[in-house]
C-alpha cells in the first residue's frame, strides 16, 4: 500500500540501504585513519561518492574535499600526512582540533563523558546495540552516531509503517546529532590542520545530513512546510 | 537549502554505484548483559568507593561504569574544592587517549627536525609499535653512545598510590636496561636541602616540625616568614588529611583573644594573612637577609642575644660577628638605618621587631618561596642564625621550621609505618641488560634544575655543594610524573635547549607541554583507573588507605606497571620485573610487609580482606613533640648532623669551597635583577612572584575547565597586582594584560587586588604554556609565569632554581588576543577579549 | 649408705627444685619402663603425639596459633608438620635426651615459668635460643627430614629468595642459620625489632674471642666498670671496635679506643678523628674520669675548629655480643638501605656524601622509613663507613657519582 506521503516501499527500501551505505562511509572516516592501502583509491577520487553528492548539490563541498586529497599526491608517505591530520582534529586534546564527541560541543563546560554521553549509553543499551570492545572510545563519538544512523536506515529499510520509521530516525537526527553539529563543524573549520581533507569532510557531512533531515522530515510529517534552513 | 524529493532519491541511487569502502561495523549486538557486580551505592556515602590524591581522600559514587560524583572522604574535617576537579582530571578533555609519535620523528627518528617539537603533529599508533620504538630507542642510545646520553629525568609530584608510583616503575624498568643520568635535589627545596645540613644538620625542609599542640600553648610570638600555609596545605605528598586546619583555627582564636601575635613577614597580604588576621610586615621583595642582618644587630648591640645558648650549641659566632659590625667584607655596619633603605622596613620597625622577638617565645616559620632565588640559601641561613641568636631552639614553641606549611607537618605521627612503594631499584645481584657505567667523564647525577644547562653548555663543568659536575650531554630524556614544561624556568631558552634532544618520551595521562614536546607519548591511566595503596597523612600517619580502582582504563591508556612490564618483554625480564606479582599482590604486599612492623610495634591491623573491603584503616594519634628537644637536652649525645655536632653561624667547610656566592658565612648580596631600587629596576619595575597555586597542584588540576572558571580571567591565568601599578597603566579588572622582560612575553588576566602592594605582580606557576607557535619568543597565550623567569642556578653551592629572581613590566593588551591554546576548544575571542560563540 | 641413698631418692621425689626434681618425669618413666620396656616405648609413642605436647595449654595457646599462620601448617600441597617433626629428633636415643630436656619444659608449665602468656612470652627468648641451639648443633636435622637443598627448584622461588638460596645451598647451609621465625613468633630481642639481627646474635654467640683479637659488637650493648656488670657506665654502638683484653664465662673487658670532642662533657667517643660515627657513649659521671678515661693525643680539626682527643677506656661487657668482622653487619645494613631509601627516589650511593654529612641526609630522610631506631643508627654508621672519607672510587671519591633520582618536589 502506497505511503500517504507518496513514497513507494521499493523505493524506500532502496533509498534506505543507500543512506546506510552513505552514513557509514562518513562513519569509517571518522572511526579512524585512511589506513595506507586504501588511501590511493582516495587520492584518485574513486573512493567517495562524487556523484551522489554533487547531484544533491554539494558541488562546491564536494571539489573542496577532491582538492584536499590532491594535496596529498606526490607526497612522501601521504598516508602518515593525513594520520596526523586526524591525530591533530580527533585524538589529541581539545586544543588544536575539533573533538568529535556531543559532549564537547553540547554547550556548558567542553568534557568528555557528559550527559549527551550517558544518553547515547541509554539509548544504545535500549536498542541493544554495543560498541565493538576495540573501538575504546566514549558512545558520543560522531563516528557511534553515524553507525546508528546507517544501521536504523538499514534496519527499517523494510518497515510497513514508513512515516513511523522516518520519526523514528528525524528523532535521533534531531535530538543526537543536529544538536551539535554546527558546532563541531565551526570547531574544524577553526581547526587549521595541514590538509584541508577533514575540514572539507565535516562541511559535507553537515550539509548531507541537513539534507537527509529535511528528506526524513517531509515523510515523517506529510504536508509541513520544509524548512529552508 | 531545500532539496526537493525526487532530487535526492535520484542523488542517493548514484551511490549505489559508488565503490565505497565501509569499515568494520562499529555496532554489534549487545550480548545478554552481565550487569557491573559493584554493590549498589545509595546515597550513604560509606557505600561509595575510597580513594585518594595529593588534594585529599575522597568517597567517589560509581553507577555504571561512570564516576557520577566526588565527596570528600568523612574523616577529612577541612576538605579542599581542589577534588572536586578529580571529575574533570578523569572525562577531561586533554586526556592522551593513544600511543603517538611525532609524525617528523615517526620518519626520521633521531634524525628528524627538533624544531617542529611543539607542532601538535602526531600519528597514532597501537602499543606494541609504540613499545618497540621506545626499546629501540633505548638499544641505540646504550650502544652508539653510553648511559651518559639518556637521561631519566627527576620525578615531581606525580600521583598519590604507593604501588604504582610511577616515577619508581620508570626508574627500575629502564636501569634494568642500562644506566642513564639521574638528578639530585628538587624544584621545590633545591637550596634549602643543601645549605641546612651544614647549619642545622638535616635538610629540615621535609622534617616533622614541633607540633601544633605544643606551638599554641608555648609560643607568645608566630612569625610566618614569606610563608602561606593556609593556601599550601589543601596538598600533600601523599593523600592530605587536612589535619593541620584544625590547629590553624585554634591559632586564629588565640590572636583574636591577644593570646598569641602572629606576624607575616611577607611582600604581600597573603592568604594566611587574611585567614589569620595576623599582622603584615612589608619587606621588599628579596631583601630578607638584609632585615634579618638589621635584627642580629638589634640583638648583639642591645644585648639581646643569648650568649650561654651559643656557648653551648653553635660555633662560628665570632666569625660572624665582624661582618655584622662592618669589619670585613663589604665593611659595611649592618645596622637598621642601612637595612631599612634595602628593605624598606623602617629602622625603629626593625629594631621593635628584633626586641619583640628576644622578649617572647617565638616560633619562626619559614615558607619554601623564598629560597627559590637567587643566593636562596642566605635566608634560611640567616634565618637559622636569628634562631640562634635568639636561643630558643629546642624549646617548646621557639627556634625555626622551615616545614610548617607542607603536609601538615606539626600534627604529631601516630608512630605507625606506612606501606612501602614498588621497588625502584633492581632486584639484589641483578644488572642492567646493558651493564655499562662508563660515563665518559660526565657526571652521572646532575642538579636537577641545571638539566637545561647540560643541553645548552654540553659538557660544561659546575661547582656543586663542594665538588665539580661536568653535564653530560644527553640525547634521549624520559619524562614522567612530572611537567618539564611548567616547573623549568626561562620556557624560550629551554625551547632552544630541546632541539639538541633526539629523542623525548614522555608518558602521563594528560597532554601537557611536555607531552606536546616530546617524540613518544604514551597514555598512563589516572590514579582513578586502577587499584592501590596509600599513606594517609604524611606526617601524622594517620592512616593507611584503599585506592579502589574506580573505572577501567579509559580509552587506551594503561597503567604504568603494565607499560613498563610491556618494556621489560622486549629484553625477556618481565617476571624480573614484576617478581611475578599482578597489581592486588604488590598491593597486598606492601600492606602486609607494614603489618609485620606496626603488630609488633602494638598498632594491630586487620588482615588485607578486610581492610581493602573497608577502604582505610586508622592509627592513633600521636603525641606532641618539641623540634631540636634532643639536641638541646643533650647536644654531644644527640648531636646535630652538621660538620661539627653544633650549630654552625659560621661554616669552615662552605668556606672551604671557595665560592663568591656562597661563603662561611651569610652575606647580604645584590641580585642579577632586583625590583624596588634593584639592579634592572628601571626598566622592569615590578617584581614577578610565581608562589605554589591555591587551586592547583603546580600544574596538575589547571587541565580542569571547571576549577579554572573559578580564578581564571578572559580564560587566561591571573596576574594579581596593585591597584597603583594598574592605574598607571590604565588597567582595570578584568583586562588582558601583557607581561614581559627580555626573556619572553605572556597574555594574563589582570586581576587588580588590596594584597598587593606597589612593584609587586604575582602569577601562581603550574599555569599551562600556551604559545602561539613552536617559534622561540612566542607569546604564550594563557600565562605561564616560567615564560618571563631567570634559569640561572641559586649559587654555587646549590645550583637550584630561582624562578623568585624575576623583574617584567606589563602593559593593557590591545587588539586582538590570540586564543589559548594551551586546553579547551581554540576560541576566538572579540577585540575585547570576550569569546565568540560560534554558531552555525 | 643405702638409707642416704634412699633419703636422697625419696627427696627427689618430694621435694623436687628446678634443677633436679624436674627428672621426675623422665626419671619415673624409665623407672616404670626398667619393669616393662614396652611401657616405655608407650610412654614415648604418647609423648611424641601433638596431643601431648598440646596438652599443656601454653602450648595450644601460644605455640599452636601461631603454627597455624605459617606455611607448615597450612600450604598448597597439605603437607603438615606437627610439633613433633621438628622439636622432636626422629632418631630414638636423641629423642629420649630431648626427652629429659624437655622435660624442664613440661616442669615449668606445671610450676608457672611459663604458666601465663606474659611469662611464656618473657620466657620465649630462653626456649627460642635453646631450640636454635639444638637445630644448630645438629644442623638443621629435623629440617632436613623433609627438605632438602638437592630437591629444591630455585627457579620456582621468588627472584629475592633466589639470590639467598643459591648461596645457601652452595654452603649447605644450616636452614635454621636464617629461617629463625619461620614457625613461631621471634622473641623480643629486646629492642631489636629487625628479624636480620637475630643472624648477628647467632655469629656472636658462635663467636670465640680471643685476647688481643679486634672485634665488632652486633648490637647496641650497656658497657660496665665492673666484671659482675653491675656498675654502668656507658653503652657501646653497632659495629663498635674493641680490643679483647680478658673474657670470662659471662663477661669480657674490652679496650676501647676512640676519638672524642675536647667540649662539654667529651662523653661521645667516636671511631676516627674528625668524622661523627659514634662508636661510644659514656656517661656524665665517668667521661672526665682521669682514673677510667685516658687522653692520649690532642688536635684541633681544621673543618670545624674544635680539638679533639685521642682517649682509651677498659670497660667490662657481656659475652657473646661480639663478631670478629663488620662485614656481616654492613651486609644487613646495606639490604636495609636499598630497601627502604629507594621509597620515593634512588638512594645516593654510599660515597656520594663524606662521613660528616651522612647524619644530616639520614636524620632529614629517616623518619619516611619504618626502620627502628636500632636498624637506623646500624644503617647511618653503615653508610658513614662506607662514604666519601673511606671509600676511593674509580672516580677518585666524588660524591657526584652517585645516582640519585629525587622523587621529592
Amino acid at each position: 500500500m502506497p505511503d500517504p506521503a507518496g513514497l513507494s516501499a521499493r523505493d524506500w527500501a532502496e533509498v534506505s540501504q543507500q543512506r546506510a551505505r552513505l552514513y557509514d562511509w562518513f562513519a569509517t572516516l571518522y572511526a579512524a585513519e585512511i589506513p595506507e592501502a586504501r588511501l590511493p583509491a582516495y587520492l584518485a577520487g574513486e573512493a567517495s561518492p562524487v556523484a551522489a553528492l554533487s547531484a544533491l548539490g554539494l558541488g562546491t563541498e564536494v571539489a573542496r574535499l577532491q582538492a584536499g586529497f590532491a594535496a596529498l599526491r606526490g607526497l612522501d608517505q601521504p598516508h602518515l600526512e593525513l594520520a596526523a591530520d586526524f591525530a591533530q582534529m580527533f585524538l589529541l586534546d581539545a586544543k588544536a582540533g575539533a573533538l568529535p564527541y556531543a559532549s564537547v560541543h553540547d554547550g556548558g563546560e567542553a568534557r568528555l563523558y557528559g550527559p549527551a554521553e550517558a544518553r547515547m549509553q541509554a539509548f544504545l543499551a535500549r536498542a541493544s546495540l554495543a560498541v565493538q570492545e576495540e573501538f575504546r572510545e566514549p558512545a558520543d563519538h560522531l563516528a557511534v552516531h553515524l553507525a546508528v544512523m546507517a544501521r536504523l536506515a538499514q534496519d527499517q529499510a523494510q518497515a510497513a509503517d514508513i512515516a513511523g520509521a522516518a520519526r523514528d530516525q528525524l528523532a535521533f537526527l534531531d535530538e543526537a546529532l543536529l544538536t551539535w553539529l554546527p558546532k563541531f563543524h565551526a570547531a574544524s573549520e577553526q581547526a587549521r590542520p595541514r590538509y584541508d581533507i577533514y575540514p572539507a569532510l565535516a562541511g559535507l557531512l553537515i550539509a548531507v545530513v541537513k539534507l537527509d533531515a529535511q528528506f526524513i522530515r517531509e515523510l515523517a510529517e506529510p504536508g509541513v512546510a520544509v524548512d529552508a534552513s | 537549502m531545500t532539496l526537493p524529493r525526487r532530487d535526492f532519491l535520484k542523488a542517493m541511487a548514484a551511490v549505489s554505484g559508488a565503490a565505497l569502502v565501509g569499515g568494520p561495523g562499529l555496532l554489534t549486538a549487545r550480548s545478554a548483559q552481565a550487569q557491573s557486580t559493584s554493590v549498589e551505592m545509595t546515597d550513604d556515602i560509606t557505600t561509595w568507593k575510597v580513594s585518594g590524591s595529593h588534594f585529599g581522600a575522597i568517597r567517589a559514587k560509581v553507577v555504571g561504569d561512570r564516576v557520577v560524583e566526588v565527596k570528600p572522604f568523612e574523616f577529612d574535617k577541612h576538605p579542599t574544592e581542589m577534588i572536586e576537579g578529580i571529575p574533570g582530571l578523569i572525562y577531561g578533555p586533554s586526556r592522551i587517549r593513544y600511543p603517538m609519535v611525532r609524525l617528523d620523528w615517526y620518519k626520521n627518528r633521531h634524525k628528524s627536525d627538533t624544531s617542529q617539537r611543539g607542532d601538535n603533529r602526531f600519528v597514532r599508533v597501537g602499543w606494541d609499535e609504540a613499545i618497540d620504538l621506545f626499546y629501540e630507542e633505548l638499544e641505540r642510545v646504550q650502544k652508539d653512545y653510553g648511559p651518559w646520553a639518556l637521561h631519566t629525568a627527576g620525578v615531581g609530584w606525580r600521583s598519590v598510590g604507593q604501588m604504582h608510583s610511577c616515577g619508581n616503575h620508570m626508574v627500575r624498568a629502564v636501569g634494568m636496561h642500562g644506566r642513564s643520568v639521574g638528578t639530585i635535589g628538587d624544584y621545590s627545596t633545591g637550596a634549602g636541602q643543601v645549605i641546612l645540613p651544614y647549619i642545622l644538620g638535616s635538610t629540615e625542609v621535609y622534617s616533622q616540625g614541633t607540633s601544633w599542640e605544643v606551638i599554641l600553648e608555648e609560643s607568645k610570638l608566630v612569625v610566618f616568614w614569606a610563608n602561606d600555609p593556609i593556601k599550601n596545605l589543601q596538598v600533600g605528598w601523599n593523600t592530605e588529611t587536612h589535619e593541620a586546619y584544625a590547629y590553624y583555627a585554634q591559632l586564629k582564636d588565640k590572636i583574636a583573644s591577644g593570646e598569641i601575635r602572629a606576624i607575616c613577614v611577607d611582600p604581600v597580604r597573603s592568604k594566611t594573612l587574611n585567614y589569620l588576621e595576623a599582622e603584615h610586615q612589608y619587606i621588599n621583595p628579596m631583601t630578607d637577609v638584609a632585615l634579618m642582618l638589621a635584627m642580629a644587630h638589634v640583638l648583639v648591640s642591645e644585648d639581646l642575644y643569648d650568649k650561654e645558648f651559643i656557648e653551648t650549641y653553635a660555633l662560628g659566632f665570632d666569625r660572624f660577628l665582624p661582618y655584622l659590625q662592618g669589619e670585613t667584607e663589604d665593611m659595611v655596619e649592618k645596622t637598621p638605618e642601612w637595612a631599612e633603605a634595602i628593605c624598606g622596613v623602617p629602622a625603629d620597625q626593625i629594631r621593635e621587631l628584633a626586641r619583640l622577638m628576644a622578649a617572647n617565645r617565638t616560633q619562626l616559620v619559614f615558607g619554601w618561596a623564598v629560597q627559590r632565588q637567587q643566593h636562596g640559601e642566605q635566608p634560611y641561613w640567616m634565618g637559622a642564625i636569628l634562631a640562634t641568636l635568639l636561643g630558643q631552639i629546642g624549646l617548646p614553641g621557639g627556634g625555626i621550621s622551615y616545614s610548617h606549611h607542607y603536609s601538615s607537618v606539626g600534627v604529631s605521627s601516630s608512630g605507625a609505618a606506612m606501606p612501602g612503594s614498588f621497588p625502584l631499584n633492581l632486584d639484589p645481584g641483578r644488572f642492567p641488560k646493558h651493564d655499562n657505567d662508563n660515563f665518559q667523564g660526565y657526571s652521572n647525577v646532575i642538579p636537577i634544575s641545571r638539566a637545561i644547562d647540560a643541553l645548552v653548555e654540553p659538557g660544561k663543568e659546575i661547582d656543586f655543594n663542594g665538588h665539580k659536575v661536568r653535564l653530560p650531554p644527553y640525547r634521549m630524556g624520559i619524562f614522567t610524573g612530572h611537567n618539564q614544561w611548567h616547573r623549568h624556568q626561562d620556557r624560550n631558552r629551554m625551547k632552544k635547549a630541546y632541539r639538541r634532544l633526539e629523542t623525548v618520551v614522555a608518558i602521563d595521562y594528560n597532554w601537557t607541554a611536555t607531552c606536546r614536546f616530546a617524540d613518544i607519548v604514551l597514555p598512563a591511566c589516572t590514579p582513578f583507573e586502577r587499584n592501590d595503596i596509600d599513606a594517609y597523612g604524611s606526617y601524622s600517619n594517620r592512616g593507611i588507605l584503599a585506592m579502589h580502582k574506580l573505572i577501567d582504563p579509559m580509552y587506551n591508556s594503561k597503567p604504568d606497571f603494565e607499560i613498563f612490564s610491556a618494556l621489560c618483554r622486549r629484553f625477556n625480564r618481565e617476571a624480573e620485573y614484576t617478581r611475578g606479582m599482578n597489581e592486588m599482590q604488590w598491593i597486598e604486599f606492601l600492606y602486609n610487609e607494614c603489618a609485620v612492623t606496626n603488630v609488633r610495634n602494638e598498632m594491630p591491623m586487620p588482615p588485607f580482606d578486610e581492610f581493602w573491603q573497608k577502604g582505610f584503616h586508622l592509627f592513633p594519634e600521636g603525641k606532641p613533640w618539641v623540634r631540636h628537644a634532643s639536641f638541646r637536652d643533650d647536644p654531644e649525645v644527640n648531636a646535630l648532623g652538621t660538620p661539627s655536632g653544633f650549630i654552625e653561624i659560621f661554616s669552615r667547610k662552605i668556606e672551604s669551597f671557595g665560592y663568591d656566592d656562597c661563603k662561611g658565612h651569610p652575606i647580604w648580596m645584590e641580585k642579577a635583577e632586583r625590583s624596588h631600587g634593584g639592579p634592572g629596576s628601571d626598566r622592569f619595575p615590578l617584581w614577578l612572584q610565581s608562589v605554589h597555586p591555591n587551586k592547583r597542584l603546580h600544574s596538575q588540576l589547571c587541565e580542569s575547565e571547571p576549577l579554572r572558571a573559578t580564578y581564571a580571567i578572559q580564560g587566561r591565568e591571573p596576574i594579581y597586582m596593585s591597584p597603583e601599578d594598574a592605574a598607571a597603566r590604565g588597567i582595570e579588572h578584568g583586562d588582558l594584560v601583557r607581561a614581559f622582560n627580555d626573556r619572553g612575553q605572556l597574555i594574563a588576566g589582570a586581576h587588580v587586588s588590596d594584597n598587593f602592594p606597589p612593584g609587586i605582580v604575582r602569577i601562581e606557576e603550574g599555569a599551562w604554556y600556551g604559545p602561539t607557535g613552536p617559534e622561540i619568543g612566542a607569546l604564550d597565550t594563557y600565562g605561564d609565569p616560567n615564560t618571563l623567569t631567570l634559569d640561572i642556578g641559586t649559587s654555587s653551592l646549590a645550583q637550584a632554581p630561582s624562578a623568585n629572581t624575576c623583574i617584567v613590566e606589563m602593559e593593557k593588551f590591545l587588539g586582538e588576543a590570540p586564543p589559548v591554546t594551551s586546553f579547551g576548544g581554540p576560541q576566538e575571542v572579540d577585540p575585547d577579549g570576550n569569546p565568540i560563540e560560534t554558531d552555525a | 649408705m643405702i638409707r642416704k641413698t634412699l633419703r636422697a631418692t625419696r627427696d627427689l621425689f618430694l621435694k623436687p627444685s628446678v634443677s633436679i626434681g624436674l627428672g621426675i618425669l623422665v626419671t619415673g618413666g624409665f623407672i616404670a619402663g626398667a619393669v616393662s620396656w614396652q611401657g616405655f616405648n608407650t610412654a614415648m609413642e604418647q609423648t611424641n603425639k601433638e596431643e601431648f605436647c598440646l596438652s599443656c595449654h601454653t602450648m595450644r595457646d601460644n605455640m599452636l596459633p601461631e603454627l597455624q599462620k605459617t606455611v607448615h601448617w597450612s600450604n598448597r600441597s597439605g603437607v603438615r608438620a606437627e610439633c613433633q617433626d621438628c622439636h622432636v629428633p626422629h632418631e630414638f636415643t636423641d629423642k629420649i635426651a630431648r626427652k629429659m630436656q624437655a622435660s624442664r619444659e613440661v616442669w615449668g608449665q606445671i610450676v608457672g615459668t611459663i604458666g601465663t602468656r606474659e611469662k611464656f612470652e618473657e620466657h620465649r627468648i630462653v626456649l627460642a635460643r635453646r631450640e636454635w641451639a639444638r637445630m644448630e648443633a645438629n644442623d638443621s636435622r629435623e629440617c632436613r627430614n623433609c627438605h632438602d637443598y638437592g630437591d629444591m627448584d630455585i627457579n620456582l622461588m621468588r627472584p629475592t629468595s633466589q639470590v639467598a638460596m643459591r648461596a645457601a645451598a652452595e654452603r649447605d647451609e644450616s636452614c635454621i642459620s636464617c629461617h629463625k621465625g619461620i614457625a613461631h613468633h621471634l622473641p623480643d630481642l629486646k629492642g631489636s625489632h629487625n628479624p636480620a639481627f637475630d643472624t648477628l646474635v647467632s655469629a656472636a654467640s658462635s663467636t670465640r674471642v680471643q685476647a688481643d683479637g679486634a672485634y665488632y659488637a652486633v648490637l647496641p650493648h650497656k658497657i660496665y666498670a665492673d666484671p659482675g656488670l653491675t656498675q654502668e657506665i656507658g653503652s657501646l654502638e653497632v659495629a663498635a671496635k674493641v680490643r679483647m683484653l680478658e673474657s670470662n664465662a659471662d663477661a669480657q673487658r674490652v679496650e676501647l679506643d676512640l676519638w672524642r670532642k675536647n667540649k662539654g662533657f667529651g662523653r661521645v667517643w667516636y671511631s676516627n678523628f674528625g668524622l661523627n660515627i659514634t662508636s661510644a657513649i659514656l656517661s656524665k659521671e665517668v667521661s672526665r674520669d682521669e682514673t677510667l678515661v685516658s687522653v692520649l693525643d690532642t688536635r684541633e680539626d681544621p673543618a670545624t675548629g674544635l680539638e679533639w682527643q685521642n682517649v682509651k677506656a677498659e670497660v667490662w661487657m657481656p659475652t657473646d655480643s661480639l663478631i670478629d668482622s663488620p662485614e656481616e653487619i654492613w651486609e644487613i645494613a646495606r639490604a636495609s638501605y636499598n630497601q627502604q631509601c629507594s621509597t620515593c627516589h634512588r638512594q645516593p650511593e654510599e660515597a656520594h656524601f663524606g662521613a660528616n654529612s651522612w647524619p644530616a641526609q639520614f636524620g632529614g630522610m629517616v623518619g619516611f622509613t619504618s626502620m627502628d631506631d636500632d636498624t637506623a643508627k646500624m644503617v647511618l654508621k653503615y653508610l658513614q663507613k662506607h662514604s666519601s672519607d673511606f671509600i676511593e672510587t674509580a672516580h677518585g671519591g666524588d660524591p657526584t657519582k652517585g645516582v640519585i633520582q629525587s622523587a621529592r618536589p
